[in-house]
């Protein structure tokens, strides 16, 4: 008996890695988001910098170490492209806040200044990584290359228990060991997070901050400083995790962090404004919508699908294509800012400081 | 003749270009209480302000004890090594942060170790209330409580020199004499020097040792406050001629 016509684990495999990227990828974004209290759409140019980023490291230690051969160790690292993701792209954070954001809150700017301000820097930054790397570099043409994990983390995970089994489909679990990274390393950054800023002195100050700048000076809070922290923090654990992402990818553009801003923000937004936690389940929530969304449509393509019944019985087509499924992140995002606006763990601060 | 804790020369500010202290010398002495009225506008906030570093001075000089801390930050100030309290008027805690993080906040400059957790438990001696809040977030505080959060954390690093911007505003009577008393136990008890801004005129001229009349940003009489409370022209303007049970002036 064939249950399903389509492949649940294999499906489910997607999803998940779907999900992973997206929470490594919006733990930034609802810092910036709880701390500054604006939105700041210049996060999805913190991806694509991470991208480039990490890639560049690759073209500038491979001159830089030519006697490392085989390039395993040390040029074509991952982790070591990580970290200079992080400190590149925690500085290109920390320069919008000294040479725009600072500037705009010292005469008091509304969170709406910074939000456009903010669409500005993006533009800027997008269109300064297409200027010097290209604009869609492409697979083969230095574009991208797949980074080595040390320590011979180099394993498929594919999960053969079910395989072939006409109720479940025929694949199975695919998820490489990028992936796998993602999915774990995600999880462990909204920990850690978590943890920092409930738990530490620096979280609480942070918090402090983000109530009330004047209130947290008075209290002996450098505030400029720990908006720096903020940024560097933020705009850094954005661009690591984008140079995990980019590790899972064929290719990669100077395009691809804006086509992700749309559910980064939908799962910030369900999850509940500062809440690192609600975060993961929002993830979650997104990638297994969109993957079944994904699934409807596709069967609806199918051969005597609902696409072809509407054709032969109203007499003209309409296209239900597979690739719409990434327009459930605004389907959700609507839902949920009429029927719950402060989210799954949000609270009624953070609604109300949401431009 | 006691030290002078917090002394202001000439000091002119505003805000902008709008200069709003004109020239005006203060100074608070230990284990005394200062009171400063005045009419709405008169820059009783602003003159306080200033002296914390919240609001950029034009000119003058703000000691603190021997240590010149003009044109300091507010950080910069509190670091100095002389605790300070200050408890502004409005947004007076942190809503998003719980009570016991509130007070952490106050302690922020020192290390949370043995000391901290003593001061809480003191402060929790002084408010009762708010030890039975501890785990709840300071934005489902009443306004009379969170006036106590608010003090509670100015006291927590065992201030010298503790400013407070209107405590008594938007609570209830009952409540605002309580706290009146409190700050006059305070200074009493612990001998911290007190300034303080109060809309309730007359009321905090009765328990303060000195006082400062403040209109358009000048000083227009000061000494103690049982001459204050006695002159005639300042009965007149600034405290109002009503009966004894008043609110507000």
């Amino acid at each position: 008996m064939v249950l399903f016509s389509f492949d649940i684990f294999s499906h489910t495999g997607l999803a998940l890695i779907y999900a992973g990227t997206l929470i490594i990828l919006t733990i930034g974004l609802n810092m910036v988001y709880s701390v500054l209290k604006f939105s700041n759409f210049a996060h999805a140019e913190f991806v694509t910098a991470g991208m480039f980023m990490s890639w560049w490291v690759l073209q500038i230690l491979t001159f830089a170490i030519p006697w490392d051969t085989t390039g395993e160790h040390l040029i074509n690292n991952l982790f070591i492209q990580a970290t200079f993701a992080f400190v590149m792209v925690g500085i290109i954070g920390v320069l919008g806040e000294v040479l725009v954001y600072g500037r705009l809150r010292s005469f008091d700017a509304s969170s709406r200044s910074f939000t456009v301000a903010s669409i500005g820097i993006g533009l800027i930054i997008r269109n300064f990584l297409a200027m010097i790397f290209g604009n869609f570099p492409q697979h083969g043409l230095g574009g991208t290359s797949t980074p080595s994990l040390p320590f011979n983390l180099n394993f498929d995970i594919k999960l053969q228990f079910i395989r072939r089994h006409p109720i479940f489909g025929s694949q199975g679990i695919f998820i490489t060991s990028f992936q796998l990274l993602i999915i774990i390393i995600s999880i462990l950054t909204v920990v850690v997070i978590d943890y920092v800023f409930k738990k530490t002195k620096f979280g609480i100050a942070m918090r402090a901050t983000s109530d009330s700048f004047e209130l947290a000076d008075v209290c002996g809070i450098n505030t400029k400083r720990i908006i720096l922290y903020t940024w560097f923090l933020a705009a850094g654990i954005t661009g690591m995790g984008a140079s995990f992402v980019r590790a899972t990818q064929a290719r990669f553009s100077s395009l691809d962090g804006f086509f992700l801003l749309l559910p980064i923000f939908t799962v910030v937004i369900l999850g509940g404004v500062g809440s690192f936690r609600g975060g993961i389940v929002a993830a979650f929530i997104i990638a297994f919508s969109r993957e079944i969304a994904l699934i409807v449509l596709t069967e609806i393509q199918k051969p005597n699908g609902l696409e072809d019944t509407i054709e032969q019985t109203l007499g003209f087509t309409v296209t239900f294509a597979p690739a719409y499924a990434d327009a459930i992140a605004f389907v959700v995002l609507i839902i949920v800012l009429l029927v719950r606006p402060q989210g799954i763990y949000g609270s009624v601060e953070a609604t109300r400081a949401r431009v | 003749m006691s030290q002078t804790v917090l002394r202001g020369v000439n000091i002119v500010s505003g805000y902008g270009k709008l200069q709003v202290i004109n020239g005006i010398d203060i100074h608070v002495n230990e284990n005394e209480l200062v009171t400063i009225i005045g009419p709405n506008g008169s820059g009783k906030s602003t003159l306080i302000k200033t002296m914390i570093g919240l609001v950029k001075m034009f000119s003058g000089q703000v000691f603190l004890r021997d240590h010149d801390v003009s044109h300091l930050q507010p950080h910069e100030i509190i670091r100095t090594g002389i605790p300070l309290g200050y408890v502004p008027q409005l947004a007076n805690v942190f809503p998003s942060l719980t009570v016991e993080e509130n007070m952490k906040m106050g302690f922020y400059t020192k290390k949370w170790d043995a000391d901290y957790s003593k001061n809480i438990d003191k402060m929790v001696a002084l408010f009762p209330i708010l030890g039975e809040r501890m785990d709840q977030k300071a934005s489902l505080l009443s306004g009379g409580e969170r006036q106590m959060l608010a003090l509670a954390r100015a006291l927590m690093p065992e201030p010298d020199m503790l400013i407070l911007d209107e405590p008594t505003a938007a609570i209830q009577p009952n409540i605002a004499e309580e706290m009146l008393q409190l700050i006059v136990t305070l200074k009493k008890e612990l001998g911290i020097a007190i300034l303080l801004v109060e809309q309730r005129a007359r009321r905090s001229l009765e328990l303060s040792d000195r006082g400062y009349v403040l209109v358009t940003g000048e000083v227009a009489a000061t000494g103690p406050a049982s001459e204050l409370l006695a002159e005639d022209k300042i009965r007149k303007l600034y405290l109002g001629v009503r009966d004894r049970n008043e609110n507000n002036t």
